[in-house]
């Protein structure tokens, strides 16, 4: 059987779910504004997309999960593919890093850099 | 849409303004390498201030009087390009660097006398549109990612507090204006974890989070400015690196290892991503900030004091812009001092210059064979409390005479406006009116009157070449062709006539005070022949305007000097008599009749007087009133009126009884100046002829000077009554700000 890809937000909202199941809709968004810091409308809007995939299953609001956690596995970050930091960020931000990544070459020169200096 | 035009002018004017220093503080920032980042941090505040603020306080200190710009300032803004430069013969620009104007200038073409509108003009409204449109397209588009970045966020889940992690995002940030929230990366290992949650702490704790955006709102608005794209980048890295610094603060010397080490793992490239960014250039952000990180020590406390200092002084120096003085000469007291020069004559006063921050007056004191510290006690102690109720007197010497500062204590009264004193010994004593004056007196706020009191000097005896002018018709017209053709000598390029008459204030000074009413008429008759063209007409225009004053009919500043001259009609003075008491009073009617003849002044125009009456005595044939007499000059012009001058005095009048009954003017006392002010009313509320004390007058005197509304009022209501009976229908009268204080259709007196 094919594996289900899930974001790392989605499958900590599956694991409330396998982890409680079945549940009551209205103890799920408490659930998850506890956990998670989740909005009612944010909690309602992420069940409705896993129940359009057919992950979950919402039955006169009681939340059921209808695949195992050993049938699913986490994307490894969205991010992954951005060539910066601020790639979408507005410039207002204050980010933790900016600007383009380092390369290689430069890595390994900096982390000679900080051997030296730490010693 | 003219008025996004001047929007925009005003938006260029800041902008350059903000880029003079943008490039001190990139210079001043260079020193501060060695210093802890967060210095280079704060300098940045005076480019924000200068990007939004067109205006700024003025200080001898300021970095402008380093460079001298050479732009019409007025109130405290820089006007590099000038709001009517549309309506101007040959059109130009001022960046107060010759080169750039040189260039800029050339490609300014002279109006053609068919078009109405120069071609700048029209060049200003295109370049607006373009300004604003940039505005709104960056706004957008701030707004557009604000709001992705936002959805992106929703569905990241508490870490812990206002901690929040999600898979969406490669870098951790602050997002958030009200209650700012920590985004980082999902799945971060912890030890990196714990550097990251310092670093974007402490900008929440500095409020980085709010000040960014608000620096980048002003950079939206100079987004036209490249200058301010890297000022923006430089000051985000500043405040990066300071940033670093206060984690490294906290955590100790022995984090500098794990800390780079976090900055460097975070930034590495992931394994399948493609080749070097191709716009990327110079050395990396992130090396600039590990290297920085290695570095850090904790600064000795000089370094931080020194830095302090020169920090502060920097940052007052570039927000400041530079004073620009006036001179005050009276040929009554004999002196001369310089003043901020945007502070204005207050006609409700005998001689006092006032701004919107502080004010300076002049005075004499009689003082005849009183030590000065007898004098300074006998003002700074007044009863009336002027300087509070426990003054300071401090010893100066001015212009090489013995001089008192006195300085009001915490106490003081606001309505003296922080007044404070400065008493100086004349050379030798100086005669106004009857009496002999040995000390002169300047008030001034407490911050200018040093300023102000260092300047001061006396006047030389017989400097005039001021008799030495020829006042012959061919005299004045050679005064103006002289100092006219000196103003226009300068700057060479093609500049706005501001900028002519700035570098030459003494000679326009000359025409004005020198030539007076000849130099006017003569300039007027120079339009009527039509050699007035050009700069010598601007010139000339501003010269008449300043010298015709109320009599100017003509409120239209955008008009050419040509046009200004053909809407002209000056306003004829219509001569009146002074006051005439109408009431049957006979005390009164008396008063009245002195004190008119005691303030007349024909030759400068017709006097209104308001007294306040508070008692009448008799004794032996001797009769003596007590009054607090409002007067006040004016002149009419048209239908508006002038106030040339006024005062509020009290005195003592006494009249004799002759032989037929009637009263007749025996002696008349009036209130002193300055210290001698109080004890001259004391002196003189006695009997006529016993001068026997009056228990409690001379106190209800000084406590009613203290409230005078009354005298004010009435000298409306004389005013008007005056003006009525000779027959004049319309008549205003406006203050120096423009504002009517007094009008004849409306009774409704201000004030």
């Amino acid at each position: 059987m094919e594996k289900y890809k899930l974001f790392d937000a989605e499958y900590k909202f599956v694991s409330i779910i396998w982890d409680n199941e079945p549940i009551n809709s209205t103890e799920l968004v408490k659930l998850c504004a506890d956990k998670l810091g989740w909005k009612k409308s944010t909690t309602y809007t992420v069940l409705k997309k896993l129940c359009e995939r057919g992950i979950l299953q919402n039955r006169d609001a009681t939340v059921t999960s209808l695949v195992k956690r050993e049938d699913v596995q986490r994307y490894e970050s969205r991010a992954v593919l951005e060539k910066t930091f601020d790639g979408s960020l507005p410039k207002f931000l204050t980010a933790f890093l900016s600007g383009r990544k380092l390369s290689k070459r430069e890595a390994e020169e900096l982390k000679r850099i900080i051997e030296e200096a730490v010693k | 849409m003219s008025s996004l035009k001047d929007l925009f002018i005003t938006v260029v004017n800041m902008s350059i303004t903000a880029s003079f220093v943008a490039i001190g503080v990139i210079l001043v920032r260079m020193l501060l390498k060695k210093v802890p980042k967060i210095f280079s941090y704060v300098i940045w505040a005076p480019v924000l201030f200068r990007l939004v603020c067109p205006f700024s306080f003025n200080s001898e200190f300021s970095f402008f009087n380093l460079i001298n710009l050479n732009a019409k300032k007025e109130s405290g803004a820089y006007e590099f390009v000038p709001q009517n430069m549309g309506l101007m013969h040959t059109p130009g620009i001022q960046t107060g660097i010759d080169s750039i104007d040189n260039g800029l200038n050339a490609s300014l073409t002279s109006t053609t006398p068919i078009a109405s509108v120069n071609p700048m003009e029209i060049w200003m409204t295109v370049f607006s549109l373009i300004w604003i449109f940039g505005v709104i397209a960056l706004l957008i588009f701030s707004i557009v990612s604000y709001m992705k970045i936002k959805g992106m966020l929703r569905t990241a889940t508490r870490v812990d507090g206002n901690v929040f992690e999600t898979d969406a995002i490669g870098t951790a940030f602050v997002c958030g204006f009200i209650r700012p929230k920590i985004y980082v990366p999902a799945n971060i290992e912890d030890a990196n974890l714990s550097y990251i949650l310092e670093h974007e702490r402490t900008h929440i704790s500095r409020k980085d989070y709010l000040i960014k955006p608000i620096a980048f709102l002003a950079l939206i608005l100079h987004w036209f400015n490249p200058l301010m794209w890297l000022c923006f980048t430089l000051m985000s890295r500043d405040m990066e690196m300071s940033c670093d610094e206060n984690v490294l603060h906290k955590l100790g010397d022995g984090a500098k290892g794990g800390y780079s080490n976090s900055l460097l793992s975070l930034s590495v490239k992931r394994k399948g991503i493609l080749t070097a960014n191709p716009l990327a250039f110079g050395e990396n952000h992130v090396k600039t900030r590990i290297k920085n990180i290695l570095n850090f020590k904790k600064p000795a406390f000089w370094v931080i004091v020194v830095a302090v200092i020169a920090v502060c002084a920097a940052t007052i120096a570039f927000a400041a812009n530079p004073s620009k003085s006036a001179a005050y000469i009276s040929e009554v007291y004999k002196i001369s001092l310089r003043y901020p020069s945007y502070w204005k004559l207050n006609p409700n006063y005998i001689e006092r210059y006032e701004g919107k921050d502080g004010f300076f007056q002049v005075g004499a004191i009689d003082g005849e064979d009183m030590a000065i510290d007898e004098v300074a006690k006998n003002d700074a102690f007044h009863k009336l409390n002027p300087y509070g109720s426990d003054p300071k007197i401090i010893n100066r010497i001015i212009d090489g005479q013995e001089a008192r500062l006195i300085l009001p204590s915490a106490d003081q009264a606001e309505e003296m406006q922080n007044q404070a004193g400065l008493i100086v010994k004349y050379p030798e004593a100086v005669k106004i009116g009857d009496s002999a004056y040995h000390y002169f007196i300047l008030w001034a706020d407490e911050s200018h009157i040093e300023q102000i009191g260092n300047t001061l000097t006396f006047l030389k005896k017989q400097t005039g070449n001021k008799n030495s002018i020829d006042t012959s018709e061919e005299g004045i017209a050679q005064l103006v062709e002289e100092n006219l053709a000196i103003i226009m000598s300068s700057p060479k390029q093609y500049s706005n006539p501001y900028a002519y008459i700035q570098s030459h204030q003494e000679e326009y000074e000359n025409i004005k005070k020198l030539g007076g009413e000849k130099a006017l008429q003569y300039m007027l008759s120079q339009f009527k022949s039509g050699n007035a063209e050009g700069l010598r007409g601007h010139i000339m225009m501003q010269l008449c305007k300043e010298l015709l004053g109320v009599r100017n009919n003509v409120t239209d500043e955008t008009l050419t000097p040509q046009e200004w001259y053909d809407a002209l009609s000056i306003r004829q003075e219509v001569k009146l008599p002074d006051f005439e008491y109408d009431g049957s009073d006979p005390i009164e009617k008396l008063v009245y009749t002195t004190e008119i003849e005691k303030n007349s002044q024909p030759q400068r125009g017709f006097t209104i007087v308001a007294p306040k009456i508070f008692g009448s005595y008799e004794e032996d044939g001797l009769l003596k009133v007590f009054v607090t007499t409002f007067s006040a000059t004016y002149k009419l012009y048209g239908n508006v009126l002038d106030e040339v001058g006024g005062s509020v005095v009290p005195s003592a009048i006494t009249y004799k009884k002759d032989n037929s009954g009637n009263y007749v003017l025996e002696k008349y006392e009036q209130a002193k100046d300055g210290a001698d002010w109080q004890p001259s009313i004391k002196k003189f509320c006695t009997m006529p002829v016993s001068g026997k004390e009056i228990p409690g007058l001379a106190d209800k005197i000084i406590d009613h000077y203290g409230n005078r509304d009354d005298i004010r009022t009435l000298r409306w209501e004389n005013l008007f009554k005056h003006l009525k009976a000779n027959g004049i229908k319309d008549a205003t009268l406006f203050n120096s700000r423009g504002e009517i204080e007094f009008s004849m259709s409306n009774p409704q007196y201000v004030n």
